[in-house]
């Protein structure tokens, strides 16, 4: 079952002059792009930083109005309802952020910040707010008496856990995963992530994880989509894209990564320059400034995205392939 | 003969009457040409000692014993001035972040330029020319032509060459580059470990490299010093501390990282916080955390115990093994 649908989703900030606020350039954050999260299924999303993995995720949760396109949760679309509404539906769309230090209000205790998605979604009658909290802390590996902290007295893995505990009490269907571990020291990690993961088992849940840490996306996601400068270049199984990457970005994002082991010697790829900046996209494939395959039909024409089944593509060279195979 | 020595390095920080120890007896060295990791989690006392070599440790840090031995001399009795002439000239440092590292008034040619002035007698317009090679080298594309660039004109990787440029420049003996990489992308990141390694075949640079990626040590590293609470655990070859890690603290760091070619659903995980270092464990200070621990960890500090060639492991399930 699907619980998240995006359609062509594009999203422009536009650059102004100052006082007048006449339109000088027109940022293409996320241009055109499509997917889907089934129930209990985690789609991680990587990308350099300027690919619009962020904004992709607050898209999701209406956080930020699109220029065009659809966010579809249970086949509704979200960005057509009233806020009024929308209101209503916030509950099942939860967010877990990057920075546990910032992400918590330092002069609440856990129980205020617990309790305030409580209240404001009705989720548990007032009388049995402390216990809900204490359920919801012993559930994140935390005690009761941790309730009555504030979040300066935790250490980072402790506040991103209280995070966690906050973006389950509404009971959420989805949840954005916006580098949660990115912050954290290695053995701190993956006690966050094998959190996140039991918590899904349990109340199957569907994560949108946005990470650059390869090693760790291909650990947690069952689908992988790459994002170069606000489209998505190649998607597909977990599997698939880490041991058989077709588009030559993700080759050269997979060669890039570091492994922690001395006796694996990888074939580095090594990419010319570095992002181009999405105000001036390049013409034709936006990759095709730094690819070395670049052909000529690369400068002029765009890859259309290739699916077959679940896996699509967007390259010219992989076009050619696909038609010599079949 | 190594090149830096540091020896039984204590810094420690007085906050209203309380002593927090970030670095508490660190020794190692490094020798010509060698590349030596320092690894540990945040709080582990990595970056200070860097700063303690550097002779920049932030106040109300201060030195509290050791020897940091350089050329023949203790850099821990030099004077301020003495300092300044050896820092950025024969020791000299790279910083996580770029951005913040550079100054946004100054064009980044002038700033690469300062050092050669300040450190060598030459005119500003030899200076100039060795900056441009400099940058050239770097790998900055058109360096004659953004000599006059300011920092705010480049890209997050162009910075992090900058950086580079203007710590080699001197061409010091000893290069520490604190979690180089850290803000970066991994594709910038390969790049970045590219132009290190080249730097150190051409100018037979000492890398101290303070990291707590274990995938950029695989990558770099010919020693690694694995750090906890302000005490070297282990010390030992790249290749034994993938292959064969002694103490209970390195191993479980290991196989903490999810890995690619590992098909296991739920990761390994280290029980437990770092403690604070205000109330550090009495004897091991792993010992919280470990699940090896005996009596004798909840009482006694271990020594570092040489357990093979060129290593080196501070517990106490090794004592008696030596060679």
């Amino acid at each position: 079952m699907k619980i998240i649908e995006v359609i062509d989703l594009k999203k422009n900030f536009s650059i102004t002059t100052p006082v007048l606020e006449i339109e000088k350039a027109v940022v293409k954050a996320v241009n055109g792009v499509s997917f889907h999260i089934n129930q209990g299924e985690t789609l991680g999303l990587v990308g350099e930083s300027g690919s619009g993995k962020t904004t992709t995720g607050k898209l999701l949760l209406r956080l930020l109005e699109p220029t065009s396109g659809k966010v579809l949760l249970e086949g509704r679309d979200i960005s057509k309802i009233k806020d009024r509404e929308f209101r209503k539906i916030r509950k099942d769309l939860q967010v877990v952020f990057q920075n546990p230090y910032s992400a918590l209000d330092p002069k609440m205790t856990i129980e205020d910040i617990m309790t305030q998605p409580l209240t404001i979604h009705k989720i548990v009658p007032p009388l049995e707010f402390k216990k809900e909290v204490v359920r919801l802390l012993n559930l994140v590996g935390l005690s009761a008496k941790d309730a009555k902290k504030f979040p300066h007295e935790f250490s980072g893995g402790q506040r991103q856990r209280i995070g966690i505990a906050r973006a389950i009490a509404t009971k959420p269907k989805f949840i954005v995963c916006d580098e949660p571990v990115s912050a954290l020291d290695v053995s701190i990690q993956s006690q966050i992530l094998n959190l996140l993961m039991e918590l899904q088992r349990e109340f199957k849940l569907s994560y949108l994880f946005i990470a650059h840490g390869l090693n760790v996306i291909k650990h947690v996601s069952n689908r992988v989509a790459v994002m170069y400068l606000g489209k998505i270049v190649e998607m597909g199984d977990a599997e698939t894209i880490f041991n058989e990457p077709k588009h030559p970005y993700t080759q050269a994002l997979m060669s890039a990564s570091t492994v922690p082991d001395p006796n694996i010697k990888r074939e580095r790829i090594r990419l010319r320059d570095e992002i181009p900046s999405p105000i001036n996209l390049p013409k034709g494939c936006a990759f095709h400034t730094r690819c070395q395959y670049c052909m000529d039909v690369c400068k002029i024409e765009e890859p259309p995205l290739i699916t077959v089944e679940d896996y699509c593509v967007s390259c010219h060279l992989v076009k050619e392939s696909i038609a010599t195979s079949t | 003969m190594s090149l830096l020595e540091v020896k039984g390095l204590k810094t420690y920080f007085t906050i209203e009457n309380e002593v927090i120890p970030a670095v508490d007896g660190v020794s190692f060295s490094i020798d010509e040409g060698e590349i030596v990791a320092l690894v540990g989690e945040s709080g582990s006392g990595k970056s200070i000692t860097a700063m303690s070599i550097m002779g920049l440790v932030p106040k109300p840090g201060k030195v509290m014993e050791g020897e940091i031995i350089f050329n023949n001399e203790n850099l821990l009795h030099k004077k301020e001035k003495e300092m300044c002439k050896i820092r950025g000239n024969e020791v000299s440092m790279v910083y996580q972040n770029p951005m913040s590292s550079l100054n946004p008034m100054i064009p980044i040619g002038n700033q690469v330029a300062e050092a050669l002035i300040i450190h060598q007698k030459i005119s500003k317009y030899e200076a100039k020319k060795e900056a441009i090679k400099m940058m050239e080298l770097v790998g900055i594309p058109d360096a004659s032509s953004r000599y006059k660039d300011y920092p705010s004109q480049f890209s997050g990787g162009m910075r992090q060459r900058i950086m580079i440029a203007m710590a080699i420049v001197c061409q010091p003996k000893i290069l520490i580059a604190d979690e180089p990489t850290t803000a970066l992308d991994v594709t910038i990141q390969a790049e970045i470990l590219e132009l290190l390694k080249s730097l150190i075949k051409e100018y037979k640079l000492s890398i101290l490299l303070i990291t707590h990626d274990l995938g950029v040590v695989a990558e770099m590293a010919d020693r690694v010093c694995v750090m906890y609470c302000g005490k070297i655990m282990e010390d030992t070859t790249k290749a034994n501390l993938f292959r064969n890690p002694l103490n209970p603290y390195t191993r479980r760091l290991i196989k903490c990282i999810p890995r690619a070619d590992d098909k296991a659903d739920i990761l390994y995980t280290i029980g437990g916080n770092v403690p604070h270092p205000s109330d550090f464990p009495k004897g091991c200070r792993f010992s919280t955390r470990c699940e090896e621990v005996i009596e004798r960890c909840k009482g006694e500090t271990p020594p570092l115990i040489a357990v093979g060639e060129k290593h080196q492991v501070r517990c106490w399930l090794y004592h008696g093994e030596e060679e």
